[in-house]
């Protein structure tokens, strides 16, 4: 039975099908974090997987294909800023349903996300994406280095740092 | 209650929590939209049959790739043997003048002429020097010309 690795490198349009059911959720939600717009995401969502279309063949040869996509639309967006000539940029706390699922009739769904925006903010951008790579990424500190191109230790301290920022805010409230 | 005492109190309950990655799995995080799924699949689509249209080959595989290389080493390999010997025997006709007839030719071509007349001894020697040119010498039979060019350079 062939790997979807195989599949994919033999360019069979279900297995990519396959691919985007995997990871697309994660991938979109990564990618509106780092560019600050749905739309924007959704546009390098879709040049990551033509990107994959296209170099196919070495597909076959990768061990981990979701940490893979994660990386090659990292780039991708690296690349889309470059030529929009901007940096990446973080959604103000009204931009929150942009990322989240806003129960508007739960007040205190809105309030924790309202929270977790704020929390967010006071992170540096290198610490944001390997939080949103480890929680919702669901990646593991190796992935994580892999995908972003750091040791897992850089990774793993990076997560750990983050943490306990966000946890002494929490505790000792906005300054 | 204003924004951020409620901001306050929703922090100081997650930092109770003790794990301030617990706020984040509280909530859920929106997913992709369902028309980006089709519009992505359709890009991809147009992908994979312009490469087949436009009638991309398959990138040779590494090993068919060291094959192509090793197979060009070889005939790289001839070819510069071959032109190694043709320099030699030039630069040892240069240096020691022509090759000795060995004496099992001289024996043939007497007992052909003696046999059949000097024209014909004469068109067998040519034939066995053309063919003598044509074939790589053997080390052996230049030993006397190293020799001899040894002798001359000791002198």
């Amino acid at each position: 039975m062939q790997t979807l690795g195989e599949r994919l490198a033999q360019g069979e349009q279900a297995a990519f099908a396959e691919l985007y059911d995997a990871c697309a959720d994660r991938l979109q939600h990564y990618l509106t974090l780092r560019l600050g717009s749905r739309e924007d995401a959704d546009d390098v969502v879709q040049s990551t997987f033509v990107r994959l279309a296209q170099s196919r063949r070495r597909l076959m040869g990768i061990e981990n294909l979701i940490a893979y996509v994660f990386k090659i639309a990292r780039n991708e967006s690296a690349d889309w800023l470059r030529r929009k000539g901007r940096e990446s940029l973080f959604l103000s706390e009204t931009g929150s349903e942009l990322l989240f699922q806003n129960v508007q009739d739960d007040q205190s769904v809105h309030e924790l996300i309202e929270t977790a925006m704020a929390a967010l903010a006071k992170l540096t951008t290198e610490q944001r994406e390997i939080v949103e790579l480890k929680i919702y990424g669901k990646f593991t500190f190796h992935e994580i280095a892999e995908i972003v191109g750091v040791p897992q230790g850089t990774a793993a301290t990076r997560y750990r740092t983050a943490l306990e920022r966000m946890k002494g805010w929490c505790l000792e409230g906005p300054q | 209650m204003n924004d951020d005492s409620r901001d306050d109190a929703a922090m100081h309950d997650a930092a109770n929590d003790g794990e301030a990655e617990l706020l984040f799995h509280e909530i859920a995080p929106r997913n992709a939209a369902p028309e980006l799924r089709s519009r992505v699949l359709s890009a991809v689509s147009q992908e994979l049959s312009k490469g087949t249209a436009s009638g991309i080959r398959a990138a040779p595989s590494w090993d068919r790739r060291i094959g192509t290389m090793a197979a060009a080493t070889v005939v790289l390999a001839v070819l510069f043997h071959q032109w190694a010997i043709g320099t030699t025997e030039h630069n040892l006709a240069v240096l020691a003048g022509p090759r000795p007839v060995p004496r099992q030719e001289s024996e043939l071509v007497e007992i052909v002429e003696s046999v059949t007349g000097r024209g014909t001894g004469d068109w067998v020697r040519q034939r066995l020097v053309k063919s003598r040119r044509s074939r790589p010498p053997a080390i052996s039979h230049r030993m006397p010309d190293w020799e001899r060019l040894f002798k001359d350079l000791e002198i």
